[in-house]
């Protein structure tokens, strides 16, 4: 069985998506993955996923982080930021609430992490 | 009767005993100029050969003599002559040696010197360096404690779309 590298797998499965259900290709892939030996990887293959989804789809996966709930307006406002900051198609976004960020919000990307939380600059401020 | 004595018997040498001494003379001469002169003669001609060698070794010996007090002279004058060069040259090496190693010294004080200064130097660098990030951790966990304290959903929302605006006008002048 030959052996591919994680980018070329992040690529075949976005292909895939045209053809297949996405669960279908998340099993694939994880049996491949499996068969490889490589499952201590899925977080790397998670965000190649996502970055390789972004290049050819136009979509934009993130994960965003904030200290309290977020209101529909400020949800709006985020994705209205990401769609002009990446020029992405379309943005699925997933929230997260961590009370150790103080306050502002922390977006994970597949491409970088954007990071305006209030424990952030603190700690920017103390390693200057 | 009276005989009458005449010639040299008149001297009173008889004539014949004369004649008889004679010839046993000549019988002596003849016998010892046969026998006994050639070798008399033989020795003292080795004598005297003898006696001229040793001359000729004496004179051989004591010009080989001067010639090796001459020798021995010229000899002990190129020693003391190469033995001033050594210590001429041992003085001079000691003190290019003594000048060197005080230079080297000198140099590795400077060196000493300047690695005490520049540790000194780092030290102090690194304990402004430390009390700098105390003092702003300080400040942190301060502003930390007072914000978290203060900062409600509504005061995050509103920080958090202001975060967003400058961030959307940042990458606008980009």
């Amino acid at each position: 069985m030959p052996t591919y590298s994680k980018k070329t797998l992040a690529k075949g499965a976005v292909e895939l998506l045209d053809k297949h259900s996405l669960k279908e290709v998340a099993l694939a892939l994880a049996h491949k993955l499996k068969a490889q030996r490589a499952t201590r990887d899925v977080s790397v293959m998670a965000s190649l996923l996502g970055e390789e989804l972004f290049k050819t789809k136009g979509h934009l996966s993130v994960h965003v982080v904030s200290a309290h709930k977020l209101s529909v307006s400020v949800r709006r406002k985020i994705e209205r930021f990401l769609k002009q900051s990446t020029k992405a198609k379309t943005v699925g976004i997933s929230y997260e609430v961590d009370k150790a960020l103080i306050g502002g919000i922390k977006i994970v990307t597949p491409v970088g992490v954007f990071n305006m939380s209030i424990t952030h600059t603190l700690h920017q401020l103390t390693h200057v | 009767m009276v005989a009458e004595t005449q010639g040299i018997a008149a001297l009173g040498i008889d004539g014949k005993a004369l004649l008889f001494q004679l010839a046993n003379f000549l019988i002596l001469l003849g016998i010892l100029r046969f026998f006994a002169y050639p070798r008399i003669v033989k020795i003292l001609e080795e004598r005297r050969q003898k006696i001229e060698e040793s001359l000729l070794t004496a004179q051989q010996l004591s010009k080989a003599k001067g010639e090796l007090l001459k020798k021995e002279q010229e000899i002990l004058f190129g020693a003391r002559k190469q033995a001033d060069g050594i210590v001429s040259s041992a003085q001079e090496q000691g003190r290019h040696i003594i000048v060197e190693a005080e230079s080297k010294a000198r140099m590795r004080a400077q060196q000493i010197k300047k690695q005490g200064e520049q540790e000194i130097e780092q030290s102090v660098r690194i304990a402004r360096q430390d009390l700098k990030k105390e003092a702003l951790g300080l400040v942190a966990l301060a502003t930390k404690t007072v914000i978290g304290q203060k900062l409600d959903e509504a005061g995050d929302e509103a920080l958090i779309k202001e975060a967003l605006e400058e961030a959307s006008q940042a990458l606008q002048q980009k």
